[in-house]
């Protein structure tokens, strides 16, 4: 099989995939007595090229990604961490438990911010990595449950120990000087800017360093790796602290660049969100990217489709849900005539 | 038997007969042309290297691929099959060198399964009585009752025969039944092979990679060489391993035989180790010193071999490599120490099969900042003859040049001492005999080995002393001259 069939594969396999959605999909809008074509355009439209509608893109798409990276990696090295919400809620209880009470230069709160964002995250995801590692439970139920331990105990922290004293709502006080500035010209926060160089330094990682290549060879075959490489508990301990810390940092951002507070609202779903985002993304750092963007833009576009149409959200919610499951499905069945026509070759 | 001469049986029309048969996969040519009768009455081997078109052969026959070229004929009928299913309606059964039954399920359970539908809905217990009796019939001793995951390597082996023999074939493919037996379960299993087509007037084709079993076993013998008969079906009569072999690889294979050596200072040691069903091991390995642990498989030489690879934690016991205890070491820490380490299965544990050869080539050897590791990874797979390119995956390769590029690594390092467990399983005589080689060569140049292996002859021409494990224990050592009466006993659990 040669790289040229291998690539047009990767890329006319999604590409289809997609197209199959979004016929399907079309089929329900046009059930709901609206024009899908239309409905389409007005979606592609308000999402990327009214301002509103990319800024509104790209700061729904910066956590995405960010957490997206660390599941990646996990779900490339075939370590299911899909507590992402939960580690997203404690990097934000984490930064936002100093920020909130301390008065910083800029510069040095949001150097900071980030470092609690990740220590957060990684600390929840620690209690899962102990449980896996030392108690063999299954990676799945171990960072699942934690999640939704997680959600509760936020609600808990905003009412209690963080609440703001000055407010009447269960709510932190602010970030402060930790809140991340606009990029000129933007009007979106500067966010999106870490997490494209996060897409960056993992694509390299991935790629180039001893890291990425474990990443990998666990994914593919753990117990080589184990009888050369790394102990079993050290890899997989590894893999879910830097997934905690993507998705920690991804909570400090959210709330620096644009709730400012913490408070039980802080849990929206990215971190389940971004699960599809690293399955659509193939758990390649610039997958996770065009995923990201492309999911933050449908569900954009919805709502502003649902503004002006009446047609629900909820409908494009389930186009989005079509597109992951045409898209997984249309990924094995390439790789399933991959292994194939590999096959045929002499035995 | 005798009166049954071969000859004698092969009148009458052949049971099949392969005219002209080609298998074209893309470029590469996995048969050319082969002619070949296969008889009622006779045990046929089908000998070749690696690669040499055997499988091909018999994947044609059973239903699970078709020529490009050329015809089979059935009983002097065109047939044509294409799926196994259909090719046991012809009287056509194929038993697999690997297992293909159900752990969980009891023997007799899974056998059924490969039944077809109607059969299968038949009574479950007169079923299994039928199977009793078919196995008493050909002397096998196989438990039906037993879940198979709980059976051994060797009753696996047997319960496929008897699946196999289930649909009372008239031909009966049998791919390497022998490769996973011991020298005694192997020739038991010969003994009821010949059974099947002396007395019960099968068609038996046998492939084998153990040259000695062809001479014991086949009334007749075709060698294949790169998808072509080198030399047609004809009487086993007057011929030795020796000329098999280079019948087989076109030149003559050089006996590997072990020079007596000289021994240095002691470089490996295990001291009382006690994991899982291995108790009290203890042996120490000199500089130059290959040292040969034979035995029936399940007696405890995995365990020898997880213990010291560090995959399995020793209850009890030391284990030292130069000054380095190894147990708990991490597994960079163990190569950095000088083992090198040839797995029993290979691609479980030392390769990565869906990663590049040029990856795989620095497993557990990476440097932080991965770069430039592709031009050596090329010279090595060179000099070692992978047959392969480096930008291919791992799990393209073959059996043996899998293995070759485990040993292209392996001993690339400063390595004091090779763990080789089953090093030649699986791979064609020429392939394992030049890996016998490097691992002579290796004990040669001052390193020494430890050689964990299944297959007594090739012990018994390498190492300069024996170990025989033997429910958990080691038993021995045995010097040379080996006493080979004395070993089997052994083995068999007499000492």
């Amino acid at each position: 099989m040669g790289y040229a069939t291998t690539t047009v594969r990767a890329i006319a396999a999604p590409a289809l995939s997609i197209l199959a959605a979004l016929v399907i999909g079309g089929i329900f809008i046009a059930w709901a007595g609206e024009n899908p074509l239309s409905v389409y355009r007005l979606v592609v439209a308000e999402s990327l090229f009214e301002r509103t509608g990319w800024r509104d893109t790209l700061s729904r798409s910066t956590p995405l990604i960010l957490i997206g990276l660390g599941l990646a990696v996990g779900f490339k090295a075939s370590v299911w961490n899909i507590g992402a919400e939960g580690q997203f809620v404690a990097g934000a209880a984490a930064a936002i438990a100093v920020l909130g009470t301390v008065d910083l230069p800029s510069v040095i709160a949001i150097a900071l911010g980030i470092v609690l964002g990740a220590l957060g995250g990684a600390a929840w995801a620690a209690i899962a990595a102990m449980l896996i590692t030392r108690y063999e439970v299954n990676d799945v139920i171990a960072t699942l449950l934690l999640a939704f331990a997680a959600v509760p105990l936020l609600n808990w922290v905003a009412r209690g120990p963080l609440k703001d004293p000055e407010s009447f709502l269960p709510q932190t006080r602010q970030v402060g000087s930790g809140e991340l500035p606009d990029i000129p010209w933007l009007d979106t926060h500067i966010g999106i800017i870490f997490a494209l160089l996060a897409v960056a330094a993992m694509a390299w990682v991935m790629r180039a360093t001893r890291f990425g290549y474990l990443v990998r060879a666990h994914g593919a075959n753990r117990n080589a790796v184990y009888a050369n490489e790394s102990r079993r508990s050290s890899i997989t301990v590894g893999i879910l602290l830097i997934g905690g810390s993507f998705a920690g940092i991804a909570g400090y951002v959210v709330l620096a660049g644009e709730q400012l507070r913490v408070s039980g609202g802080t849990a929206t779903g990215f971190g389940f969100t971004a699960i599809i985002v690293a399955i659509l993304g193939r758990n390649n750092p610039i997958g996770v990217l065009a995923s990201a963007v492309g999911l933050s833009a449908l569900l954009v576009g919805a709502e502003a489709a649902q503004r002006q149409t009446g047609l629900s959200v909820t409908l494009m919610q389930a186009v989005q849900a079509l597109i992951v499951i045409c898209v997984v499905t249309g990924n094995a069945l390439a790789e399933r005539r991959g292994r194939t026509s590999a096959r045929k070759s002499p035995a | 038997m005798s009166e049954n001469s071969p000859t004698s049986r092969q009148i009458g029309a052949p049971a099949i007969q392969i005219v002209g048969v080609s298998r074209q996969f893309g470029e590469v040519r996995a048969l050319n042309r082969v002619d070949l009768d296969i008889h009622r009455g006779e045990v046929l081997a089908v000998l070749g290297e690696n690669g040499a078109g055997k499988t091909t052969l018999m994947r044609i026959l059973g239903g699970l691929d078709q020529p490009t070229e050329g015809e089979v004929l059935r009983d002097g009928e065109p047939f044509a099959v294409s799926s196994p299913r259909e090719a046991v309606a012809h009287g056509i059964a194929l038993v697999h060198q690997h297992f293909a039954l159900v752990p969980t399920m009891t023997a007799a359970e899974t056998i059924l399964l490969f039944r077809s539908d109607r059969a299968r809905r038949c009574d479950r217990a007169a079923a299994a009585e039928q199977l009793r009796s078919l196995a008493d019939e050909i002397g096998f001793d196989v438990d039906l009752e037993r879940p198979v995951g709980e059976q051994s390597v060797g009753a696996r082996q047997r319960l496929e025969l008897l699946r196999a023999l289930d649909s009372d074939p008239d031909v009966l493919l049998l791919d390497e039944p022998t490769a996973v037996l011991t020298d005694e379960e192997a020739s038991a299993m010969l003994d009821v092979v010949r059974a099947l087509a002396h007395d019960q007037n099968r068609a038996v084709v046998l492939i084998t990679h153990r040259l000695r079993e062809v001479i014991a076993a086949a009334d007749r013998v075709v060698v294949l060489r790169a998808g072509d008969v080198v030399s047609p079906a004809a009487a086993v009569g007057e011929r030795t391993p020796e000329s098999l072999a280079a019948e087989m690889v076109g030149a003559d294979v050089p006996a590997v035989r072990r020079q007596s050596a000289e021994r240095g200072e002691s470089v490996f040691a295990m001291n009382g180790v006690d994991a899982g069903q291995l108790r009290d091991a203890t042996l120490t390995l000199h500089q130059g010193e290959i040292i040969g642990v034979a035995g029936v498989d399940g007696n405890g030489q995995v365990e020898l071999e997880l213990a010291i690879a560090g995959l399995l934690s020793p209850t009890a016991g030391h284990i030292t490599l130069g000054d380095t205890e190894l147990i708990g070491l991490h597994p960079r820490a163990r190569i950095e120490a000088g083992l090198a380490y040839l797995p029993s299965d290979r691609f479980a544990r030392a390769l990565v099969g869906p990663m590049r050869c040029d990856e795989n080539m620095v497993l557990g050897r990476t440097p932080w900042r991965l770069k430039g590791h592709s031009s050596d990874a090329a010279d090595r797979m060179r000099r070692w003859t992978v047959k392969g390119h480096i930008g291919h995956t791992a799990e393209s390769l073959s059996g043996g040049n899998a293995q070759k590029l485990v040993a292209a690594r392996e001993f690339s390092d400063s390595a004091q001492m090779v763990l080789a467990a089953q090093p030649t399983r699986g791979l064609d005589p020429g392939a394992a005999q030049r890996l016998r080689q490097e691992l002579i060569d290796f004990a040669s140049h001052g390193g020494c080995v430890l050689w964990i292996s299944a297959d007594i002859d090739e012990l018994l021409d390498s190492v300069d002393r024996l170990f025989v494990a033997f429910s958990g224990q080691l038993m021995g050592p045995y010097d040379r001259p080996f006493d080979r009466t004395r070993i089997g006993l052994a083995m068999a659990g007499a000492s």
